[in-house]
This record gives structure tokens, sequence and C-alpha cells, in this order.
């Protein structure tokens, strides 16, 4: 057993893994979490050159913003653990005592937990401290989350469970790294083109169920089905989104346990 | 004990090593010779468990490197002829690693750097490939583990660097530990290799001691050239050969010289040293 997990070593290796993660791309983390900080100077900045007038980004685009580095930092978890691909430096890390169990648990901590902690910790922090800076920026996007997104979601008649999103945006993560774990080179663009594989044969396989099915019977499905209880379908989905996010572990652990160089 | 058998392994439809078996036994520095392409730093990274053997088995005292327990990983350093520049200083980087190992000793360390005269405050990522490459010898020797895979550890290192990387060896290295170390400059650790293994495509040429070579290998300085000689290598103001010590005469051994005799010669060479291991 102890050849498979020992918490004393764990923890070592946890330790060992954070500042590798932090010399390597943990920084990164912090860089696109201070996006939202480059967008506001930029705006800042054009207004001032153009319009001559101080004017912040609105809401809308500082929305669009936080949207576009949350991509960018589930587009960053390829390069995260990349180095494992490396002859060098994945010798390095394969001949660490420690077991793969406790590589494997340590490479989920740090990439479901930690990065997005540090990103939206960071995120948070400096859209805060702009919003008290600059009373033309507006409300904190934080507090906008907490008081408003709540609000939207209860509009909606279908309840959309927070585990759920939560589950979403780990398999996305998950997606990125494995590709990262995988490919020895080009691994964000082998990621994005499976991706775009797996879109095309998925949309021409449902565009052909959809064309041979009759129109009449869809309408009269849907007329059925328009008073039924979709939370249930939201359940499935979440199942759905748990099992990918299991599926994609279990392609990590075994991808570090198989690696050879 | 390492125990290699009928090991073989491929790059894809490229066999590179086949029906190898080889005994490594503990308080010896092995030297790993063979031709370029033969599979030497394979063959390390198979024992080292870097990679999964297609055919046969390695035994390490019960383990096998390819599983990766932690306990054997703890007990083995893998010294690669390139090695990585890390982000961080020397001293940084010894106690982040050596942490893992219970044997670890970090004044060694400190001794080992300094012997080799690299600032252990600097940042690795600074280094030059020499300065890296004795920082990763001195985490090596810091480490004190058990078996020891070294692949061209002189490669990229001054000539005062070599003297001092075989006088560490003999210093800082555990007494049963097992050292197999690969290399083309055998001039560097003359004095320190014994046990020789010389590895072909496909074989163990030979896999001996300098004493047994050197009853049965006569290594000759002299200008008199002998009929039975095996190999003949002309140098400045004499010559080397090597023929069947049938005097019995104590002779030293030349690697080079022997390397190259046993390539010319290799039937005879291993027929002469009987390669078979002991199959348990």
């Amino acid at each position: 057993m102890k050849q498979i997990f020992d918490i004393k070593r764990f923890g070592k290796y946890f330790m060992y893994d954070l500042r590798q993660m932090w010399t390597n791309n943990g920084k990164a983390a912090v860089v696109i979490g201070l996006s939202g900080v480059a967008f506001y100077s930029v705006a800042i900045l054009w207004y001032l050159l153009f319009k001559g007038e101080w004017n912040a980004p609105g809401i809308t685009a500082r929305a669009a913003v936080f949207s576009l580095s949350l991509v960018a930092l589930v587009f960053w978890q390829s390069r995260t653990y990349g180095y494992v691909t490396d002859k060098k430096a994945g010798s390095d890390w394969l001949m660490i005592p420690a077991s793969v169990a406790e590589k494997f648990i340590s490479m989920m901590v740090i990439t479901l937990i930690v990065i997005p902690l540090i990103f939206f910790t960071v995120y948070m922090a400096a859209d805060w401290v702009l919003s008290v800076a600059d009373p033309t920026f507006g409300t904190a996007l934080f507090s906008l989350l907490s008081s408003k997104v709540p609000a939207v979601f209860e509009s909606i008649p279908v309840h959309i469970p927070g585990v759920a999103v939560v589950l979403s945006f780990w398999s996305n993560m998950l997606y990125f790294l494995l590709f990262g774990l995988l490919l020895k080179r080009c691994k964000l663009i082998g990621a994005l083109a499976v991706l775009l594989g797996i879109d095309v044969l998925f949309t021409s396989i449902l565009s052909n169920i959809v064309s041979s099915i009759d129109t009449e019977k869809v309408y009269s499905f849907v007329e059925k089905i328009s008073g039924a209880d979709f939370n249930a379908v939201w359940w499935c989905l979440t199942a759905v989104s748990f099992l990918i996010v299991a599926a994609l572990a279990v392609c990590s652990y075994f991808r570090i346990k198989t690696i050879k160089h | 004990m390492i125990k290699v058998r009928n090991l073989g392994f491929s790059y894809g439809s490229k066999e590179v090593l086949k029906n190898i078996s080889m005994d490594i036994a503990g308080g010896s520095v092995y030297g790993l010779l063979g031709e370029n392409g033969v599979g030497k730093t394979t063959l390390l990274t198979l024992l080292c468990g870097l990679k999964k053997p297609k055919e046969g088995t390695i035994d390490v005292d019960g383990r096998t490197p390819y599983g990766r327990k932690p306990d054997l990983l703890a007990d083995q350093y893998w010294l690669p002829d390139e090695v990585s520049p890390v982000s961080c200083s020397a001293m940084e980087f010894a106690k982040r690693t050596g942490c893992f190992r219970e044997k670890f000793d970090i004044e060694k360390f400190r001794a080992v750097m300094d012997e080799f005269e690299v600032e252990v405050m600097q940042r690795m990522n600074a280094m030059s490939a020499g300065q890296l490459k004795k920082t990763y010898i001195c985490f090596a020797l810091a480490c004190n583990v058990r078996y020891y895979y070294m692949d061209e550890p002189t490669n990229g290192l001054d000539i005062p660097s070599k003297a001092r990387f075989r006088n560490a060896l003999v210093k800082y290295v555990p007494e049963d530990a097992s050292v197999v170390i690969s290399t083309h400059q055998v001039r560097d650790l003359e004095n320190i290799i014994d046990p020789i293994i010389i590895l072909d495509k496909r074989d163990v040429l030979l896999n001996a001691g300098l004493e047994e070579i050197s009853s049965k290998l006569y290594f000759d300085y002299g200008t008199a050239l002998h009929n039975d000689a095996l190999y003949l290598e002309q140098t400045p103001g004499g010559c080397i050969q090597v023929y069947p010590n049938e005097s019995g005469e104590e002779s030293r051994v030349n690697i080079e010289a022997l390397f190259n005799a046993v390539y010319k010669n290799k039937e005879l060479i291993k027929a002469m040293f009987s390669q078979k291991v002991n199959e348990s």
C-alpha cells in the first residue's frame, strides 16, 4: 500500500509539484488573471488618445474579456504539464521517487483547484481594486457575479445545477491537460484539431438523424414535452459531465503510468 | 544485484537489443562500452525504468524498474547525457529534489560542489553546460543511492573536472552501490571502471573484471611484434598488442585496445570469457 500512496511522501511531492508549477507555467495563471487590468489600461488609453476623455470599459466588454481569459486559462492547460513529454525534463519528472497515484492526484489538485483559484483570485482582486480606484469603472465583477448571476439563473425555468457548471469547466481543463500529456509538439493545435474533428463528426451524425426524422413528429414531441420537468434532464447532463471528467482523468492517469523516454 | 535476462528492445521495427543477459553486482563501477547505436543508452534507460522491455526481464533486487515504484526510484539515480537547466539555484534544486531520498546528504552536496568549484547559489539555467553537468553529478553523489546509471558523465567536463569526477566517484559513492557508466571516453575513466561490459548489437561480448581480463589477455606495450596478436595498434615510440595470455603474466589493461580487440574477434573473445549467466 505504501508503494501506491503514502501521505507523507504525497505532501513532499505536492509541495515539489507546486513549486515546479510556479516556476514553469504557474505565473501564466497570474498573467491571464491580470488580463482584465490590461484591457482596462488599453481602453482608458484609447479613450484618452482618440476622444480626450476618461472612460472605463462597460460591463459587457468586461464580461467578454473575463470569458476570453477563462478560455485562455483552459487552453493553457495543454502547457502546464507539457514538460512531461520532453525527454530531459520528462525523464527527471518520471524519476522523482513518488508513486503514479501521488503524481496523478497532485496533478489533478493543481489543475482543477489551484490554478483556477489563482486565476479567479487575481482576476477578481484586480477588478475590485479598479472598481474602488476608478468611479467610472462601475461595480466589481465579483459582486455582480454574486448578486446578478443567481437572479439570472432563477429567472430561467430550468434549474442549472452549480455542480454542472464546475464539471463542465473541469472537463475542458482536463481535455487540454490530457493533450498536453499526450502530444510532444503542437499540443494546443492538436487538442483544438481533435475537438474540431469531434464537433464535425457529431454535427454530421446529428444532422443526418434530424433530417431523417419526420418534422411533424418532432413538433408533436416538442409539444408533448413542453410542460415536462427539465431538471431531470439537467441532472442527466451533470451525470454525463461527471463521466467525461472521470474518463479524462483516467486517461491522464494511464498516460502518466505508461509514458516512456 | 541486477539480473538482466533475455532482454529485447526495439524502436518500432528497428531492433536495438536482443537476447541480452547479464548480472550487475553491488560494490562495482561497471563500464558499459559499445559502438554508436548498439543500445547503451537504451539499456541504461531500461535499467532505470524509463522504458519498458519488449522481451525478457530486468530484476533489481526483486523489483521491476518499469513498475517505477517509489522505493526503487528512491534507491537509484539516472544521470542522462544531456541534463535540463532548471530555473532555480543549485542549492534550491538539491533541497527540492533531494528530500525524496532518505539518505540524501545536503552537506555532502555542498562538499562535492566545492570540490568541483561550482557555486551552490548559482541559478542552474544560467550555468554553462559543464557546470550544469557537474551540478547533477554532485547531486547524484549526494543522493547516496544503491544504483547509479550514468550516460556519458564526463561529456562536457573540462580536464580538471574529469579528474575530480574520478576522485569524487571513489570518495563519495557508497561501498555497496552499483554504478553503470556508459562512455566512449574510456581514458577519462580508465582507473575507475571495473568490470567492463562490451555491448554489441544483440549481444554482450564481454562482461568481466579487469583481473579476469588480464589473466586471459596480455597487453604488450613493447616493440617486438607478436604473431598471435588479436589487435595491434601503432603508438608513438612503440605499439600496443593484445594477445591471449598463455604465460599467465600480469599486464595493465588498456581499455581502448581491449575494446578494439573484442570487436575484431567477437566469437573468440566470447568463447574465452564464456558469457553464460545463471538463468535463475
